[in-house]
């Protein structure tokens, strides 16, 4: 959602993306809460009036053209919009910052509940992406917090931007986050603010 | 007999090298990121001292 009423929103269609799990034979229950290898993700669009229509309504990014259009079909002609061999999390999150016009993803990668966490960016829900940051085994999200009186410890699985609390320029933001920890520690609702620092044009 | 020497050299390989495989499979895999640096955003910076938790 992009703003009030969903104002901000680039055209009359709602994105969603969606994990692909590592063997589509196995169920919920089976797969678990567990990082999917090689990740990928797909991503569906459905008009904003036709949400509740059901699978049909639904288009699936099938690739780009030649000159880089993106192309929409059925659901067996999908194809991944973002790919990382170290996997994808099981819980995704994607925003759009209007004052730096850029789409965000953030997911998880390598091992659940590990504070190992890609967040990319691109111009269009649908790439080119690019690395905003990375965090990986020795260098884990959260683990350096000068200044912070909170217990730590590494098992985030998931973080968002939230749109409502970007600056208007988009460079300052917030971060929420939660983790594992079974009710406790980073079992909860988190937040951190922060700042992009942008490459001189 | 030939036959046999193989196929017992074959089994030994698998027998020998099966370790090492499941071996290097519990490795990490690197951790690099699939796409390059953004070119707009070259960092980010977190404050560290704005930590919030909302249990």
């Amino acid at each position: 959602v992009n703003g009030r009423d969903n104002a901000g929103a680039r055209d009359g269609y709602v994105y969603s993306y969606f994990i692909r799990p590592r063997d589509v034979n196995l169920t919920q229950s089976e797969l678990g809460l567990s990082v999917q290898k090689p990740g990928a993700l797909f991503l569906a669009r459905v008009r904003k009036t036709q949400i509740d229509a059901g699978r049909d309504a639904y288009e699936w990014f099938a690739g780009l053209t030649a000159d880089g259009r993106p192309t929409w079909g059925p659901l067996s002609s999908k194809h991944p919009v973002l790919e990382d061999s170290n996997g994808v999390g099981w819980c995704v999150s994607a925003s759009f910052n209007p004052g730096l016009g850029r789409y965000f993803v953030a997911t998880q990668h390598s091992i659940t509940s590990q504070s190992r966490l890609g967040i990319f960016d691109a111009p269009t829900p649908w790439g080119p992406w690019t690395t905003v940051k990375y965090w990986t085994d020795s260098d884990r999200f959260g683990a350096q917090r000068p200044g912070s009186e909170l217990p730590w410890r590494d098992n985030i699985f998931f973080l968002s931007f939230v749109p409502k609390w970007l600056s208007a320029d988009g460079r300052d933001f917030t971060l929420s986050f939660t983790g594992a920890g079974g009710g406790k520690d980073n079992d909860s609702f988190n937040t951190v603010r922060g700042q992009f620092k942008l490459r001189a044009k | 007999m030939k036959k046999r020497i193989l196929l017992t050299a074959v089994a030994s390989l698998l027998f020998n090298f099966a370790p090492l495989t499941s071996g290097a499979a519990a490795v990490d895999e690197p951790e690099t990121a699939p796409y390059p640096a953004s070119q707009v955003i070259a960092d980010i910076v977190l404050d560290t001292s704005s930590f919030r938790h909302f249990s």
